[in-house]
């Protein structure tokens, strides 16, 4: 498997190293153990915890795509980092705009389906999954 | 903005945001490689005719 999400030739425990995918995965934890807290700019608010539920998801995804070599979960993890970001960003907007948290969220979406989509358009994505 | 009406927009748009880029992804990606997968073999039978041509 190589897409072009990956570093070319670096192997890390004999699988293929996405960079982006593994920075967001920390910022995945982070977000599952603030917004689990309650400590977050999130607050108390449901959607503080479907942030939690949704980078959870994604953080899982994201290294069981890696460890299973599964293009399609890696895919499905990246796809969930973007979603988790933009609810967090629109909910900020809609409370403490203007927010830098908020700014940060936007623009660490579109890194995460930036990279989604790297690796889905990716033109030589099925030569290697078939 | 109340943080329950606040959270019911923001999910409102995050699903809607999602469902643009996944029909972007999922439409216009097989697309991409369906063209470029086209032109490949347009170019390889491109190839193969000009050598016959040159045999004769």
């Amino acid at each position: 498997m190589m897409s072009q999400g990956d570093l070319f030739n670096v192997r890390f425990f004999g699988r293929p190293f996405k960079p982006v995918a593994f920075g967001l995965c920390l910022a995945m934890i982070v977000l599952v153990v603030v917004n689990l807290e309650n400590s977050g700019r999130l607050g108390s608010s449901w959607t503080g915890d479907a942030v939690a539920i949704l980078a959870g998801s994604s953080f899982i995804a994201m290294m069981a795509g890696w460890w299973t070599r599964s293009q399609l979960l890696a895919e499905v993890g990246l796809l969930l980092a973007g979603v988790t970001y933009v609810l967090r960003g629109t909910f900020l907007a809609l409370t403490i705009f203007p927010d830098q948290s908020m700014w940060f969220s936007f623009s660490t979406a579109m890194i995460a389906w930036g990279a989604f989509l790297l690796e889905r358009l990716d033109p030589h994505r099925l030569d290697s999954e078939k | 903005m109340t943080d329950q009406l606040a959270s019911a927009v923001s999910t409102l748009i995050t699903a809607i945001a999602t469902a643009v880029l996944m029909a972007a992804a999922y439409y216009w990606g097989p697309r991409e490689r369906q063209k470029r997968s086209s032109r490949r073999s347009d170019e390889h039978r491109g190839g193969r005719e000009r050598e016959a041509e040159e045999e004769d």
